[in-house]
């Protein structure tokens, strides 16, 4: 089953199913309302024109003739697609990796400071650990450099959700954040010699 | 996929082609020709409903869901289409076979007539042996089966090869058969002639029986006429020829050949066009006229169109009426027309005038007109003046010769009239007498010793009911007068009357006897000598006056007796100079025995009472008799006279009983029109209450005489039918 846009591909077969409902009537010479078959008509067609051009978006040079080379492409698709979105995730992991080993804890007892860069580098290492996985687990949130303070400002239970994923995926990211108070990290801004 | 596939369903599949593409393009995201998939699309949608109505139109009750159903139904209709086709050949053969036996074959040689008989009964066998068979028969190539024969009989080899084939492979003694036939040996009756013959003979005889009722109604139209004409004679002509032409229409109606063709319009119209029918213009109406109606024809000749009275409608009858309340107020029936004569409810019928020699009309309309006995002739005389009088048939030519009697009366009634100036100078202001009752009453006993004399029967006295009385008082006034001083005067004028109007008159009524009778009867009346009485009127018992001569031998009495003279006809005015109808009414059935004494004790009204010597009438020759006061109308014309008519209540018994009848009432219009001295002359008493109650609230319009109101008795007759 193609998980790919499946709500163009559903609206495809939606629509094709009603049309097929009333040229089966036709067939068997039984009264239709014609309008109303247009219509149905007119809508596979748009779901028909925007699934192809779904599909020479990803594969601009790609041409099929029939139902079953479409379905091969768009599994071909897919896969590409699911090998493009599991980099990304890695990069992500990888770049909120080198995002925390830039930055630095602040705070007024040392002893907190050295708990807290404990945790920081803990949380690199799950990060680079998962990033080094075949299937590493998502990571919710923005982008790395925004990523501690979105994390930071999560509460509970208005963010349950993504609290849930974070401390499924990343045990020790998610001790690490739950410690550090926004105003606790600073990253250090590379001053140019 | 179903054998049986009609065009339709065949069109849908090839639109369905298309959009069928186009979803499988569809599915796969490919292009489509919208606009073009949308045409294929109607044009699958009007296929559709084209196979439907198909399919209904086989099995009106078929119904299916999906095209597996639909070709499952398709299926069945294909079946019955066959069962049908098969039927279609099985008739097919059948018609054939019934076209070959009623044709015939014709042939100069018996031997080849019986073989191709035989050929063909080998065929018609066939023929039903294959329409009979349970398989399918062969289909039989050619043409519908009129046309068969002809096209068989016309097959070539080898241009026809194929119908030979088919021919010789599934009907080989059909084959055998047109083989041997030549087209001119094969004669077949023609329906379409048949069917028009039939047809022609069905118009025939509708006509016939349009022309039947149209002749029947003519002849009752012809006989619910009058004629009318100032001669009596042609009167009775014109009768004669009326009720031969009647009879000949009835007899052509009524007769078993198929009647001749009246040419002309409906009969309400046909007297009136026949009588303007002229030659050379109309020769072809009148030939087919005279050929088919000679004695119609004969009539309308001889009838001018002012001579014809058409006959009103017949006469409806009463239906019966529910009984009302006695104490419910009746509904005033609707006001009669000026002429009164309202017959849908109520009819008082005329009074036949029966002749003795000839049949009378039954139904004569005829105006009232005065009838003054200050001129007697004058309404016999004048062309434009019609009577009742002349409606009853004139004697024939032998008796239009006046006797010597009759002669003397001519004379002595023109000698009467010369009591008119004298009347007029002496100023003698006397009531009009009823110049025809008079008439009638005197000349009854002058037609005693001619028992065959059609003119004055005793039906037409019977018109008459009461007879005038000659009052002796006037006769004493009048000599009076006649000696006063004006005597000289008086004379020379009667005399020059006398010549001029004796001359004049004998020539104009020679051939009327009825109006020389008349007169004579008028002159027995006026002058009322003994011994032309005894001319004239031998054993009459009908005048009985003080005169003893008058009455019959076997009747008169003694000279001396004068009153038992009187009393067998006029027992309340004995002495009265009163002229009696003759004893022959009495055996009238229109005169009830129980009748006839109250019209006696009613005698009077209508003379003038007083006691004159027989002397002085038998001495005064231009004594007139007192004019009348009360005069007697016909039926018809009190019709005429009728402004409110009330329409009897049918009697509630009378109706459970069925009873149903005429009622004959006598009745007396007052001058106020008002009706008065009603009694019933016949019919069943049951209802006779109920015609008098109503005929007592009717109204007439007064009769007039001279100008003045007088009293008119008359006859009503009322009818009732029971529902």
């Amino acid at each position: 089953m193609i998980s790919l846009w499946p709500s163009t591909i559903s609206s495809l077969n939606d629509s094709l199913a009603l049309l097929c409902e009333s040229v089966e009537k036709l067939k068997a010479a039984k009264s239709v309302d014609i309008a109303e078959v247009t219509e149905q008509l007119r809508m596979a067609a748009e779901s028909a024109r925007n699934l192809r051009a779904l599909v020479l978006s990803e594969l601009p040079e790609a041409a099929w003739q029939s139902r079953h080379e479409l379905d091969a492409l768009l599994e071909k698709i897919e896969k590409r697609v699911e090998a493009r979105q599991l980099e990304q995730l890695r990069s992500r992991l990888l770049g909120l990796a080198a995002e925390l080993e830039r930055g630095a804890i602040v705070h007024r007892r040392a002893v907190r400071v050295s708990q807290l860069t404990q945790l920081r580098d803990q949380a690199i290492i799950e990060l680079r650990s998962q990033a080094g996985k075949a299937a590493p687990q998502p990571l919710p949130g923005p982008e790395s450099d925004e990523w501690l303070d979105w994390a930071c400002g999560l509460k509970e239970p208005d963010d349950a959700e993504s609290l849930q994923t974070i401390r499924n995926g990343f045990g020790h990211l998610d001790e690490f954040v739950a410690n550090l108070e926004p105003d606790m990290w600073v990253v250090k801004t590379e001053t140019p010699v | 996929m179903n054998a049986f596939s009609p065009p339709a369903l065949a069109s849908l599949d090839d639109s369905l082609t298309l959009p069928n593409e186009s979803l499988g393009k569809l599915d796969a995201g490919l292009l489509i020709d919208i606009a073009e998939v949308i045409e294929q699309l109607n044009r699958a949608a009007e296929s559709g409903r084209m196979v439907r109505e198909l399919v209904l139109s086989e099995l009106p009750d078929a119904s299916w869901d999906n095209r597996a159903e639909l070709d499952a139904l398709l299926e069945k209709i294909e079946k019955i289409n066959e069962a049908r086709e098969i039927e279609q050949r099985r008739a097919r053969l059948m018609a054939l076979a019934t076209e070959l036996e009623r044709g015939s074959i014709v042939h100069r040689r018996a031997l080849r007539v019986s073989e191709l008989t035989q050929l063909r009964d080998q065929a018609i066998a066939e023929l039903r042996s294959q329409a009979a068979s349970e398989a399918a028969p062969q289909p039989l190539p050619g043409p519908e089966v009129d046309q068969w024969v002809d096209w068989a009989c016309g097959l070539k080899e080898p241009e026809d090869s194929e119908p030979l084939r088919i021919l010789q492979g599934g009907f080989a003694r059909l084959d055998d058969f047109v083989a041997s036939l030549e087209p001119d040996m094969w004669t077949v009756p023609d329906a379409s002639l048949q069917n028009r013959r039939e047809l022609e003979a069905l118009i025939r005889e509708e006509a016939q029986k349009n022309l039947r009722a149209r002749l029947l109604a003519l002849a009752t139209e012809l006989e619910r006429g009058s004629i009318v004409h100032h001669r009596a004679f042609r009167v009775t002509q014109l009768n004669q020829l009326r009720d031969q032409a009647v009879n000949e229409l009835r007899s052509q109606a009524e007769g078993p050949g198929a009647p001749q063709t009246l040419p002309g319009p409906e009969a309400d119209q046909w007297i009136e066009w026949a009588c303007s029918l002229k030659e050379p213009e109309d020769a072809e109406s009148l030939q087919t006229l005279r050929k088919g109606f000679a004695h119609l024809d004969d009539f309308v000749a001889s009838l001018e169109p002012d001579m014809w009275i058409a006959g009103g409608p017949p006469p409806a009858e009463i239906p019966p009426e529910p009984e009302a309340p006695a104490d419910e107020p009746q509904p005033e029936p609707p006001r009669a027309e000026a002429n009164g004569f309202e017959e849908t409810m109520v009819s008082s019928g005329p009074i036949p005038i029966k002749l003795k020699a000839r049949k009378s009309s039954k139904w004569r309309r005829v105006t009232p007109v005065s009838r003054s006995f200050e001129a007697p002739s004058v309404p016999v005389m004048a062309p434009d003046t019609l009577t009742p009088d002349y409606v009853t048939p004139a004697p024939t030519e032998d008796e239009v010769e006046p006797t010597a009697a009759q002669k003397g009366a001519l004379l002595d009634s023109i000698k009467g009239m010369v009591t008119e100036p004298v009347r007029r100078l002496k100023n003698v202001v006397e009531p009009p007498y009823d110049a025809e009752a008079f008439r009638e009453a005197s000349a009854a006993p002058a037609m005693a010793d001619q028992p065959d004399e059609p003119v004055f029967s005793a039906e037409v006295f019977r018109e008459s009911s009461v007879a005038p009385t000659t009052s002796s008082g006037l006769k004493t006034r009048v000599t009076e007068l006649v000696e006063g001083k004006s005597r000289i005067l008086l004379a020379i004028a009667a005399v020059l009357v006398l010549v001029v109007a004796g001359a004049f008159m004998w020539r104009s009524h020679r051939n009327h006897i009825r109006s020389a009778t008349v007169s004579a009867s008028e002159s027995k009346a006026a002058d009322v000598t003994q011994s032309n009485l005894q001319n004239q009127l031998p054993a009459q018992p009908v005048v009985a006056t003080d005169t003893n001569a008058k009455l019959p031998a076997d009747k008169q009495p003694k000279p001396k007796d004068q009153t038992a003279a009187a009393k067998p006809t006029s027992p309340a005015t004995p002495g009265n100079a009163v002229l009696q109808p003759p004893l022959t009414i009495a055996n009238n059935e229109a005169r009830k025995p129980e009748a006839a004494p109250a019209e006696a004790v009613e005698a009077p009204v209508l003379g003038l009472s007083g006691k004159v010597p027989g002397s002085l009438i038998s001495g005064i020759p231009t004594a007139q008799p007192k004019l009348a006061q009360k005069v007697t109308v016909s039926s018809g014309v009190a019709q005429g006279l009728l402004v409110h008519q009330v329409t009897p209540r049918y009697p509630a018994p009378a109706r459970e009983a069925h009873v149903q009848g005429v009622v004959v009432l006598q009745a007396l219009i007052g001058k106020d029109g008002s009706v008065r001295n009603l009694h019933a002359l016949s019919g069943p008493p049951l209802l006779t209450q109920a015609a008098v109650d109503a005929v007592k609230q009717w109204r007439y319009k007064p009769y007039f005489l001279d100008g003045q109101p007088v009293e008119a008795e008359t006859q009503i007759s009322v009818k009732f039918s029971a529902p």
